[in-house]
């Protein structure tokens, strides 16, 4: 993996946090690793990332990454699926692998004492997988089953549509679960494929944490995985990413509901943006608290959501911004209509400075809690490679937002925002919900899909 | 998949003497507090190489659990009252939620807003949750913050003063959450179903978060009445875990709560839920759903948490369920490929246990299948015990599962703090590795018979609405 220069200068710097520490190390054989050693307890995380999400699909194959990274533990020259679950539930470890929109992942964690024998299963999945047809049909069996059973669940929904609408016709916004006439075209080459061309040294991010010494990852990167191939770098690229004019409702009919999933806000610049932490700091402010204005005003004034909130996702180039709750059928669109409203009061006159001060206490406080265990710190440090956050922001997060003012969050929040171009998702009853969701002003665009419907 | 613990724990020595550091600190606590309280030592238990939980009592009762602990500068402080919703009345469920919910609704002191704003403002992460024996309340701190929670914390155990306009308003709240975890959630709905019917007219019958037609007619002086009767420092234990001063502590503890009446709280005694024998499989109850397929979820009445059989019913669950190389996922998903996904928890509690199954069957399958696989697992396991490696898998799993139970502060109070509150004795932390390493196939096989059997499966099927 190539690191942009700052992060390669960073890499010569030792993180120090109490007893733990951050430590990027490059391996001999060109591992890049975030390590944090913490030998308090017998236990070790580990993480392997790679640069291979669905923004790398072919287009109509949507789902390769997934199935890939899914199929990992199907099948590898030594060892069928039985065998591998069976070994790893013997060493009492964890395993996982998946993707999502950017990376590809396998993570798990085991009791120190039986690390050689998780490392070396570990790397097999990952360097030797074979993709064998029948277990492969039956892990797409399973995806399949997955966006089925999306529809059961409303929260699930309104998650999946914000991110497919808000990104509608882009890479990043192709189900990274695949669909099911996707699904359907994908096999063995497919992975293969896929995992040959992505699976690289130079895409790998390598995160441990806990009971493990560098030497000792070093030498099981440079055994168990030396042979993974260097490859070229796939980081994502934002380009084409627009946010939308006015206002675009997608509905989302699910009859004989009495509460809605509600979920509308828009893309924002990601953390290349300088203005990244005051733009957090207002977030927090506008909804990230129990006693943010958001909450005041849907929760504990009017009682129309037990759970509201603003959050902000950003990546490198670009992000979004969420705001989320879910209020009785009848209550929806007057809820909606107040968030938009307040959120057009914060843009447009500012949010007061108490707020904004209180938001700054709540930040810098509470940032040890990011820090509390070694595989957070591991974590956070990583995401700064991931991400493109700043390369000191370890050390600086607290400064940072001490330091921010309230124009200069307020200014953030409206570079950031734009309550006029948003989209807004519901789950719910289209015969309650269709003519006053339309009413809404501002809106250009109504899209109606039954819940177990997609976007094209 | 979700893997469940009854409880956790891990090794560690045996108990510090009353004469060790915790009575010289002690001594000069009382001293500061200058007959505020009396505070006094119960028990100390090693925790790991180099720390130490202490028990503390104060003249009113309120327990403190104490282990310090600087490896992050953070501590977890943990509020736990003995109350859950089995100590409601039928006509008042969901009264112990309602009364978690309006504990954040200020005090004369603290009016509301100002408790949640002065712990956000101190980086706090605070929450609470209510469940089935007990209710608990916890704010996650940076160092140095002890004053302040302590302030705020003895303030609304003694204080609180809810407006009958705030009661009206977290009222509709609490409906809303009801709406968001029962009646648009088929699990939620398919669990508070079964819950009834196993465990009836026992405490453990009714939803915690309470019937609708008891909240639409619950009052404020209903929740006060709760409040006054329930949340003594009597009935309560402090937990608090993390980097603090352990004397520090116990002098804001004792200045803060030491002056606070602790009346008596009469809590009834456990009664194990009797079990039932339930109609065949062909004959099993159903509910429709918007839901892409079937879904079939079992439930058994389990041994509470203070039987010897729970260590065996938690293996007996890790084997049926809880690993990836589990019975019935091995069976259902892979072998017949008729389901999608299991999950099962088994939870020891107070006065009786549970053990649940959930399948989420493949488009088009029919659910009794899997009721079918379950009942047929428990009866071979039943006859034959289980193999040698499902037994060394599922300790191998519980030792890891216990490590890392205690990687974060705050889960390392959660658990001291249930046990505490649940068991009666939060050194049961330090057994539980011992005693699952002893379950053997004779124990497997006896819990099996005692609760376990396929004809005290009570069951419930959901269909997808509109869909045959």
């Amino acid at each position: 993996m190539r690191l942009p220069v700052r992060i390669i200068l960073s890499i010569l710097i030792v993180f120090s946090f109490q007893k733990g520490f951050a430590r990027m190390i490059i391996t001999k054989k060109g591992f890049h690793c975030v390590l944090v050693e913490n030998h308090d307890l017998p236990y070790i995380q580990l993480q392997a990332i790679f640069l291979a999400g669905s923004f790398l699909d072919p287009k109509g194959r949507e789902g390769t990454a997934g199935l890939t990274a899914r199929s990992l533990l199907r099948g590898t020259n030594k060892h069928n699926f039985k065998q591998l679950t069976e070994e790893f539930d013997l060493l009492g470890a964890d395993i996982g692998s998946g993707a999502g929109g950017l990376y590809s992942y396998v993570s798990g964690g085991v009791l120190s004492r039986n690390v050689d024998k998780f490392f070396s299963l570990m790397s097999e999945v990952i360097l030797d997988p074979t993709f064998p047809k029948g277990p492969l049909e039956k892990e797409k069996g399973l995806m399949i089953g997955d966006i089925l059973h999306r529809q059961d669940s409303d929260s699930a929904l309104v998650r999946y549509f914000f991110h497919r609408f808000l990104y509608r016709n882009t890479k990043i916004g192709r189900p990274a679960s695949g669909t099911l006439e996707s699904l359907k075209k994908l096999g063995t080459k497919d992975c293969s494929a896929f995992h040959k061309k992505y699976y690289t040294k130079k895409n790998l991010l390598f995160v441990a944490a806990g009971d493990i010494t560098q030497k000792k990852l070093e030498a099981l990167l440079d055994k168990y995985m030396g042979a993974l191939p260097m490859g070229e770098e796939t980081l994502f690229q934002a380009k084409g990413l627009k946010r939308p004019k006015g206002l675009h409702v997608l509905l989302v009919d699910k009859p004989n509901r009495t509460q809605t999933q509600v979920r509308f806000g828009t893309m924002t610049p990601g953390w290349q943006h300088g203005d990244v932490i005051p733009a957090f700091v207002a977030n927090t402010a506008f909804g990230g608290t129990f006693t943010s204005i958001l909450t005041t005003e849907i929760r504990i004034k009017r009682g129309w959501s037990y759970g509201v909130g603003s959050v902000l996702d950003l990546f490198r180039e670009r992000g979004s911004v969420g705001i989320g709750m879910f209020p009785k059928v009848a209550d929806t669109v007057p809820a909606i209509k107040l968030s938009i409203d307040l959120l057009k009061k914060a843009v447009h006159d500012g949010i007061p400075v108490k707020r904004i001060e209180s938001a700054k206490e709540f930040m810098a406080n509470r940032f040890p809690f990011e820090l509390e265990t070694a595989f957070k710190r591991a974590s956070f440090q990583a995401s700064v490679f991931l991400r493109g956050k700043p390369a000191d922001l370890l050390d600086t997060y607290t400064e940072r937002v001490k330091a921010v003012t309230a124009k200069q969050a307020d200014k953030a929040f409206a570079d950031f925002i734009d309550p006029e171009d948003m989209v807004i998702v519901v789950v719910g009853p289209a015969k309650d919900l269709e003519k006053p969701l339309r009413s809404i002003p501002g809106v250009v665009e109504f899209v109606k899909i039954p819940y177990d419907g997609d976007l094209q | 998949m979700r893997r469940f613990l009854m409880i956790l724990l891990l090794m560690g020595g045996g108990q510090m003497t009353a004469q060790g550091k915790p009575m010289n600190m002690l001594g000069q606590v009382n001293k500061a507090l200058n007959g505020v309280t009396q505070i006094e030592f119960v028990n100390s238990h090693k925790f790991g190489e180099s720390r130490h939980i202490d028990l503390f009592r104060l003249k009113n009762g309120l327990e403190v659990l104490l282990l310090a602990d600087d490896s992050a500068p953070v501590f977890s402080y943990q509020t736990w009252f003995k109350v859950g919703s089995a100590d409601e009345v039928k006509g008042k469920t969901g009264l112990a939620h309602l009364m978690e919910h309006l504990m954040f609704k200020g005090t004369p002191t603290y009016p509301g807003g100002v408790f949640d704003r002065l712990l956000e403002e101190a980086g706090a992460q605070t929450n609470a949750a209510t469940w089935i024996d007990w209710t608990f309340y916890y704010e996650n701190l940076p160092k140095g913050k002890l004053d302040l929670v302590t302030k705020l914390e003895s303030d609304r155990m003694q204080n609180l003063a809810p407006k009958e306009a705030q009661f009206r308003k977290e009222l509709e709240v609490v409906k809303n959450e009801r709406r968001f975890r029962v009646g648009n959630d088929p699990e939620g709905k398919a669990e508070e179903v079964l819950f009834h019917d196993v465990f009836g007219s026992h405490p453990y019958g009714h939803p915690t978060i309470g019937w609708v037609k008891d909240l639409d007619n619950m009052k404020l002086q209903d929740v006060m009445a709760f409040y006054r009767r329930y949340y003594s420092p009597s009935n309560a234990v402090i937990v608090i875990v993390g980097d603090i001063d352990e004397k520090n502590a116990l002098e804001l503890i004792g200045k803060r709560y030491g002056a606070i009446p602790g009346t008596r709280v009469k809590r009834e005694k456990p009664v194990e839920a009797k079990i039932r024998t339930y109609k065949p499989i062909d004959k099993t109850q159903t509910m429709k759903f918007e839901v892409a397929s079937q879904s079939a979820t079992c439930l058994f009445v389990g041994p509470s948490i203070n039987q010897p059989d729970a260590y065996a019913a938690n293996v007996l669950g890790e084997v049926l369920f809880g690993m990836e190389s589990s019975r019935l996922e091995r069976k259902l998903v892979e072998e017949m490929g008729i389901a999608d996904a299991v999950d099962g928890m088994f939870e020891a509690l107070r006065q009786s246990g549970f053990m649940m199954i959930q399948v989420t069957m493949k488009p088009g399958q029919d659910a009794k299948e899997a009721l079918k696989v379950i009942a047929g697992e428990l009866e071979e396991i039943r006859q034959k015990g289980l193999k040698p490696n499902e037994l060394e898998k599922a300790r191998n799993l519980t030792e890891a599962d216990l490590v890392k139970g205690r990687i974060v502060k705050s889960s390392v109070a959660g658990q001291l703090g249930f046990l505490q509150v649940t068991a009666g004795d939060y050194r049961k932390f330090f057994e539980q590795l011992e005693r699952i390493r002893k379950v053997d196939n004779k124990a497997i096989q006896k819990v099996i018979k005692e609760y376990f059997m396929p004809a005290h499966m009570a069951k419930l099927i959901m269909l997808p609405r509109g869909k045959k």
